[in-house]
């Protein structure tokens, strides 16, 4: 089963691995900045117009899942899909390095899951936008679906 | 997967491109010309085209078009975000800062009344309008007890925390206070209209009263320490 995961050529797939490292950059510095008002409350440069209201998401009840803040998983997700999509781009021709896509669309699979989730909360339960995690919220979908396509099409 | 063709001189199954090097290596004395026939040589020259394709990641043709949608995508996230956080706080509907402070006469959660009129003018007064069931709030008490501490523990700035949320209670205002451990003056507004009065759209929301009765500073919404110190220090050092 893991051979067909891992053996499995992979549709443009530096192509789609740049793609990642990209908008991974952007999304390690929003996630970095989201840790940081965690320790410093109100540190968010965000206005409070309709539905955005960064501080009752950051600072509310549903800023955790099972005691785990959702800035600190946002950050070491987009971190490791950063560093597994760049290895794989740089050891291109090593043969550890062969795994790191799906590896890549695990993580982001999961971070896509961990990401609707809390919008879901946002909009149905907070009733408040954070604008940054929904930035992490299109990042993270966005690479997903680009991994998700590159796989499905692989052959 | 790989085409694989067997070996002319011994049969073994080998992958086609690497066919030419099996029989230098393994039949060195086979004369490969003479193996392999013109449709053998074109077929492993395509299989080692293939493979050497692999082993260059990037396909130019697709390379600029993915390079250009993760950065257009990045862009338009910035000017994104960049617009929404530099509009402007929600504003009171109310200006405050330069009136005069609504003065009020509540007793605290401990029975005592507080007269906001009797406290003006010794030193500025900061009112915190929260509620008991504000995380925000939760939050902020951390930065509070730092504020505390800093203006000399209510020697230079007096504290003054009220909720005027019709959830609470004396008694919950209370357990809110010793729950988060602070030792200055805490109101239930049980009129609930103190913090319609001071124009406040949610919690916690902050007035900074000046010695002279006026109110210097309004803001809502939490603030990291340094920034409340910003707001605070200039109406405390006159």
């Amino acid at each position: 089963m893991f051979e067909f995961l891992t053996k499995r050529r992979i549709h443009s797939e530096a192509n789609i691995l740049l793609f990642t490292v990209i908008l991974s950059i952007l999304g390690v510095f929003i996630a970095g900045y989201l840790v940081y008002d965690h320790y410093n409350p109100g540190a968010l440069f965000c206005p409070e117009e309709g539905l955005i209201d960064c501080g009752a998401v950051t600072q509310g009840e549903y800023n955790n899942i099972f005691g785990i803040p959702f800035a600190h998983l946002g950050l070491i997700g987009m971190v490791l899909t950063f560093l597994f999509a760049a290895l794989r781009l740089k050891h291109w021709s090593r043969d550890y390095t062969e795994s790191f896509f799906v590896i890549v669309l695990i993580f982001s699979f999961l971070g896509a899951i961990l990401a609707w989730y809390l919008t879901y909360l946002e909009l149905f339960v907070i009733g408040s936008i954070c604008i940054y995690c929904f930035t992490e919220f299109i990042l993270i979908t966005v690479i997903f679906g680009a991994c998700l396509y590159g796989f499905i099409k692989g052959e | 997967m790989a085409t694989m063709r067997e070996c002319p001189v011994c049969g073994i199954r080998v992958k086609l491109e690497n066919l030419e090097g099996h029989l230098k290596k393994v039949h060195p004395k086979a004369k490969v010309d003479a193996v392999l026939s013109e449709d053998d040589k074109t077929d492993i020259k395509i299989a080692k085209k293939k493979v050497k394709k692999t082993t260059q990641p990037f396909e130019d043709r697709e390379r600029k078009r993915w390079m250009a949608a993760g950065l257009v995508i990045v862009v338009i996230v910035v000017v994104i975000m960049i617009f929404f956080s530099t509009l402007p706080e929600g504003s009171p509907g109310c200006d405050l800062e330069g009136e005069d402070a609504i003065l009020f006469t509540i007793g605290d959660v401990d029975g005592v009344a507080y007269d906001l009129n009797a406290h003006i003018g010794s030193k500025p007064i900061l009112i915190e309008f929260f509620s008991t069931g504000c995380s925000a709030c939760v939050s902020m008490a951390a930065v509070m007890h730092d504020l505390y501490e800093y203006y000399g523990w209510g020697e230079d700035v007096e504290f003054v925390a009220v909720s005027s949320s019709s959830e609470d209670s004396v008694a919950a205002v209370r357990e809110f206070r010793d729950y988060v451990n602070s030792n200055w003056t805490y109101i239930w507004d049980s009129s609930f209209g103190l913090a319609s009065d001071y124009c406040t759209p949610g919690t916690p929301t902050f007035v900074l009263i000046d010695t002279d009765g006026t109110i210097a500073k309004w803001w809502y919404k939490t603030r990291d320490y340094n920034t409340m110190i910003s707001i605070i220090d200039p109406v405390v050092q006159g």
